[in-house]
C-alpha cells in the first residue's frame, strides 16, 4: 500500500519534473534569442539615434571641416557602440580640399580614436553602388553588413543618412559604422556559457546564428559561413524540407520554435526577428539538451526520493529494534506472567517510556500473583464444592419418584409430583409407594442448603421407606424417622415433614404432620386439611407426634407442597403466598383436572406471578388425586399432553389403562390406541405452529353404553373430519400420505365430532361399549 | 422399539421390528432401517412377529420402504403379523400393498 503509493508519487514526480524542466530549459534558450534581439535592437538604436541627433550639428558646421572632423572624433567617443563614423561629400563640395572629400574616425583596438581625411585612400566611393543607393534613398537606413577592408577590418553596418546644406540640398552622407564584433563575441561568449553550464559531455551542443533578410549569415560560429552562405542555400542542400520552410519562415520575418529532424539529430530551434535590422537571430538546440536536465534532475529527485524513503525505513527500522528490543524483552516476560508464570523475572530497561511501563508491570505481577493466588485457592474450594453439590443432587434427584403415572396400572389413584431445584442442592423431597392397597406418601423439607441438608433428607427418606414397610401408623413412622434424623444430626438442622397413609379402598386419610406445610384438599370443597402444630423432626427424639385422620371422597386431590412454591417471589419480593395458592385450587378444583394437568396449571400460576424469574429455593410440588373405585357408569378420566410426540408413550399408557378398566379385549385395545394416537398426532403435528409450546387435553367419560374421547387444543382451527377420506384400495403409488389417520379413527371408533368451542377445537370420538364387553 | 436387519444368505434379508412402531419412535426407526437400501435384487422379509402396534406414521414407514426396495429390485414380504396389527392393515388396505409370508 505504502510502496504503492510511493511508487506513483514517484512516477508524478518523475514525470512533472522532467516536463517543467524541458519547458525551462526552452525558456532559457528563448531567452537567448530574445536577449539577443533586444541587444542588437539597442546597439543599433543607440548608434542610430547619435547619427541623428548629430546631423544638425553637422549642417551648421559644414563651413569648417575642421570642425567637423572634431565632431565626428566626439561622436565615436560618446558612443561605445560607434566603432567608426564619416561624412561622405558631393562632389566638389570643398574645392579648395579635392575633388572627393571624406573624413572619418575610428576607434583603434585599444580604445583610443583618431581621425583622418580619406579623399585620397578611398577615391571612388562615389561611384559605388551602396554610396549612390543611399544617397538616392529618401530616408536613411541601415547598410547591410560588409566587411569593413578600409579601417576597421571587421564586419561591419552602417548607418547612412543625408545631411544638407543651408539650401536644404543634399550634400553628402553621414554613416556611422557598427562592427558587429562585440555581436559575435557575446554570441560566442553567450554559446560557451551554455555549452559550459548546461551541455557538458553532449557529443551535439547548441549554436546561435544570426542572418540578415537575405539569409546570408551575419554571426556564425563557423567564420566561413559569414557573409559567404545563405541559410536557404544550406536548408536546400540537406535537402530536409522542414528546414527549408524554416528558413523561407525566418526570411519572411517570423519569430517563433520548431522542432527539427536533421540528419537524426532531433534539434530544437529558437528564432527571432529583429525588427530594427531586419535579422534574424536562431539558436539550435539538441532535443537531448532540452530534455537531459529535465531527465537527470527528475531521475535525481527520484533517487533522493528513494534513497530518503529507504533510509527513514532502514534508520526508524533500526531505531525501532533498538529501542523495542527492550520492549520486545518485556513481551516476552509478561507474556511468561499471563501463562502464568508469576515469578518471572521482569527485564530491566533503559528508555524511560518503557521502564515505566515495566514499573506498573512490575505492580500487575505482583498484584496478579496474590489475587491468583487467592482465585486459586477460592477455585479449589468451589470446585470441590461444586463437585460435592453435583454429587449430592444426583442422589437425591435419584431418590425422587421419576416415572409418571407412577401407578399405571391402577385407576384409583392419580399422581403426579415436580421438584425444581434452585441452584444449590435443596433438601426438599416427597415419596410414595402402595403397600396392601395403602398409598404411603410424604413430602418434606430440610431447613438448610447443601450437602449437609440433602444427607438429612436422605436418612429421612429412607427411613420413611423401611419404617413404612413395618408400620402403617403414620404416627410411628414419623417418630421413627425423627429418631433416625436426631441421631444423625449432629449440626441441628431440621426437617418438616407432612406423611400420610391413604387407604384406597376406603378413601380413609390418616396422616401426621411434623410442622410442614397444610397440604390442600382439591375436589368439591376445597380446603386446607387441618394439621396439627408438632414440631419438626431432627430436635426432639422423643417427641411425641400427633396422628390425624379424615376421609376423602373420590375425585379428591390430594395437593402437598413445600414452602418454596408458597414463598416464590417476584423481583419486587413480593410472595406469591399460600391465599393465592389456595384460590387457585379452589379455581382449578372445578375443571376435576388429573394430577398432571393439576400441578401443571398451579405452577403456571405461580410462575406467571413471579413473571418467570428463577427462584431461590427448591420447590416440590405433589398431587395425589384419589378415584377410588371406578364404577363404569360414571368413569372419568384426563390427561394432558405437550405438543411432542415423545408423549406418545405417556398417553400409551393412560389409553392401557382405561381399556384395563373397560375390559377391552386385545383387538379393541389396539384399535382404541390406535384411534386416540392417530387423533392426537394430528393434533400435535397441526394444531400449533412449529416450535410453539402448546397443550392436548384428553377428557375420557364413560357412561353406560358409550366411553367417549374429547381432544382439546387451543391451536389454530382444524376440523380432521374434513381431511379427505383415502381410497384404500388404491395401490400405494396412486396413494397420498395423508388421510390414513382419519381413515382409522373413523374405522375403529363408532362416531367422530368436530367442533370450534371457546377458541378450543374439540374433537369427540365415541366407541359403543356393548358392542365389545 | 428396535429395528434388526439379519442378513440370511446372499439372497435374503431379514427386518425385525420389535415392540411398537407408534409415532413417537417411528422417525428413529426410519433411520435404523435405511441400510436396507442397499441391498439390491434381493429377497426382503420383515418379521412383525414381535411387532405389537403400529400406527399410521408405522405404515408410512412401511410403504416407503416397499418403494425403495421396488426400486432396488427387491421382493418384499411381511411375516407372521399379530391378530391386532393385521386388523389395522386390513382397515387401511395394506393388506393389498404387500405381499406376505
Amino acid at each position: 500500500m505504502l510502496i504503492g503509493m510511493s511508487a506513483v508519487i514517484m512516477v508524478i514526480v518523475y514525470l512533472v519534473t522532467k516536463e517543467s524542466m524541458a519547458r525551462e530549459a526552452e525558456s532559457r534558450y528563448q531567452g537567448v534569442v530574445l536577449h539577443a534581439n533586444e541587444k542588437i535592437r539597442g546597439v543599433l538604436s543607440d548608434v542610430y539615434v547619435a547619427a541623428i541627433n548629430n546631423i544638425s550639428d553637422v549642417e551648421r558646421n559644414l563651413d569648417d571641416p575642421d570642425m567637423l572632423q572634431e565632431h565626428l572624433e566626439r561622436m565615436v567617443k560618446q558612443n561605445m557602440y560607434m566603432s567608426s563614423c564619416r561624412l561622405i561629400f558631393e562632389p566638389d563640395f570643398y574645392p579648395q580640399l579635392g575633388h572627393n572629400y571624406e573624413i572619418y574616425a575610428w576607434r583603434d583596438s585599444s580604445g583610443a580614436v583618431h581621425g583622418k581625411q580619406m579623399n585620397e585612400s578611398h577615391p571612388d566611393y562615389l561611384v559605388h553602388p551602396w554610396y549612390e543607393d543611399a544617397f538616392n534613398a529618401p530616408e536613411g537606413d541601415w547598410t547591410p553588413p560588409y566587411f569593413d577592408r578600409a579601417a576597421s577590418h571587421q564586419l561591419t553596418t552602417t548607418y547612412l543618412t543625408h545631411f544638407h546644406d543651408k539650401k536644404g540640398r543634399k550634400v553628402g552622407l553621414l554613416g556611422a559604422d557598427v562592427s558587429l564584433e562585440w555581436l559575435r563575441l557575446r554570441h560566442k561568449r553567450v554559446d560557451e556559457e551554455n555549452h559550459e553550464r548546461y551541455e557538458k559531455g553532449f557529443s551535439a551542443q547548441s549554436y546561435s546564428f544570426i542572418i540578415d533578410s537575405d539569409g546570408t549569415y551575419l554571426i556564425h560560429p563557423d567564420g566561413q559561413h559569414v557573409l559567404k552562405m545563405k541559410l536557404q542555400d544550406v536548408a536546400e542542400q540537406s535537402g530536409n524540407e522542414q528546414l527549408r520552410l524554416l528558413a523561407h519562415k525566418m526570411i519572411h520575418k517570423e519569430s517563433g520554435t520548431a522542432q527539427i529532424d536533421n540528419n537524426g539529430v532531433s534539434s530544437w530551434i529558437f528564432y527571432s526577428y529583429v525588427k530594427y535590422a531586419d535579422w534574424t537571430v536562431v539558436v539550435v538546440v539538441p532535443d537531448d539538451i532540452i530534455y537531459h536536465h529535465g531527465n537527470v534532475l527528475a531521475t535525481m529527485i527520484l533517487a533522493v526520493f528513494f534513497v530518503g524513503l529507504s533510509l527513514t525505513y532502514v534508520l526508524s527500522n533500526r531505531f525501532l529494534v533498538s529501542n523495542l528490543k527492550p520492549l520486545t524483552r518485556l513481551v516476552l516476560a509478561v507474556n511468561q506472567i499471563s501463562k502464568g508464570n508469576f515469578n518471572v523475572q521482569l527485564p530491566e530497561v533503559k528508555s524511560l517510556e518503557i521502564d515505566a511501563l515495566r514499573t506498573s508491570f512490575l505492580g500487575l505481577q505482583s498484584s496478579l500473583a496474590s489475587y491468583v493466588g487467592e482465585l486459586e485457592e477460592a477455585t479449589a474450594k468451589r470446585v470441590a464444592m461444586e463437585q460435592e453439590l453435583k454429587i449430592a443432587s444426583d442422589i437425591q434427584m435419584r431418590m425422587l419418584p421419576k416415572t409418571y403415572p407412577p401407578f399405571p396400572e391402577r385407576t384409583d389413584i392419580d399422581i403426579y409430583g415436580e421438584v425444581v431445584t434452585a441452584k444449590e442442592v435443596g433438601g426438599d423431597l416427597f415419596d410414595f409407594f402402595i403397600r396392601d392397597e395403602k398409598l404411603f406418601f410424604s413430602i418434606g423439607d430440610v431447613a438448610g442448603k447443601g450437602v449437609p441438608a440433602s444427607l438429612v433428607m436422605a436418612v429421612a427418606r429412607s427411613m420413611f421407606r423401611s419404617a413404612s414397610m413395618i408400620n402403617t401408623s403414620p404416627k410411628l413412622i414419623v417418630e421413627s424417622i425423627n429418631r433416625s434424623v436426631c441421631q444423625s444430626n449432629d449440626s441441628f438442622m431440621f426437617v418438616t415433614l407432612f406423611m400420610g397413609v391413604l387407604d384406597l379402598t376406603t378413601g380413609k386419610l390418616q396422616y401426621a404432620n411434623a410442622g410442614h406445610e397444610p397440604p390442600v384438599l382439591v375436589g368439591s370443597h376445597t380446603r386446607f386439611l387441618r394439621v396439627d402444630n408438632n414440631i419438626p423432626l431432627g430436635l426432639r427424639p422423643e417427641w411425641e407426634y400427633s396422628e390425624q385422620e379424615t376421609v376423602i371422597m373420590p375425585g379428591t386431590t390430594l395437593f402437598l407442597y413445600t414452602d418454596g412454591f408458597t414463598e416464590a417471589e417476584t423481583s419486587d419480593l413480593k410472595p406469591y403466598g399460600r391465599e393465592r395458592m389456595f384460590k387457585e385450587a379452589i379455581r382449578l378444583a372445578a375443571k376435576r383436572l388429573d394430577s398432571r394437568t393439576f400441578v401443571k396449571d398451579i405452577r403456571q400460576t405461580e410462575r406467571k406471578f413471579v413473571d418467570f424469574i428463577p427462584q431461590k429455593d427448591d420447590i416440590s410440588l405433589l398431587a395425589i388425586k384419589f378415584r377410588g373405585n371406578v364404577d363404569p357408569k360414571l368413569y372419568y378420566r384426563s390427561i394432558l399432553l405437550n405438543n411432542d410426540v415423545q408423549e406418545i408413550p405417556v398417553l400409551a399408557v393412560f389409553i392401557d389403562g382405561i381399556c384395563t378398566d373397560m375390559n377391552f379385549d386385545k383387538k379393541t385395545r389396539s384399535r382404541v390406541h390406535l384411534a386416540i394416537e392417530e387423533a392426537v398426532v394430528n393434533v400435535m403435528n397441526y394444531a400449533y405452529p412449529k416450535n410453539v409450546r402448546g397443550h392436548v387435553y384428553l377428557d375420557v367419560t364413560a357412561q353406560e353404553d358409550t366411553i367417549s374421547f374429547v381432544l382439546r387444543d387451543r391451536g389454530v382451527p382444524f376440523d380432521p373430519t374434513k381431511t379427505a377420506e383415502v381410497n384404500v384400495d388404491d395401490y400405494v403409488e396412486k396413494r397420498s400420505i395423508g388421510g390414513l389417520g382419519i381413515h382409522l379413527i373413523r374405522q375403529f371408533m363408532d362416531g367422530v365430532s368436530y367442533e370450534r368451542k371457546n377458541d378450543q377445537n374439540v374433537f369427540t370420538m365415541t366407541k359403543k361399549l356393548n358392542n365389545i364387553i | 422399539m428396535e429395528a434388526t436387519i439379519r442378513k440370511d444368505d446372499e439372497r435374503k434379508v431379514t427386518l425385525i421390528l420389535d415392540g411398537r412402531l407408534d409415532t413417537a419412535v417411528t422417525p428413529q426407526t426410519e433411520k435404523e432401517v435405511e441400510s436396507l437400501y442397499a441391498y439390491e435384487g434381493y429377497e426382503i422379509v420383515i418379521d412383525c412377529s414381535r411387532l405389537e402396534y403400529i400406527s399410521s406414521s408405522g405404515l408410512r414407514m412401511l410403504m416407503a420402504i416397499n418403494q425403495r426396495c421396488c426400486d432396488n429390485h427387491c421382493d418384499l414380504y411381511i411375516k407372521s403379523l399379530s391378530e391386532e396389527v393385521y386388523d389395522v392393515f386390513q382397515t387401511t388396505g395394506f393388506v393389498n400393498l404387500f405381499k406376505f409370508k
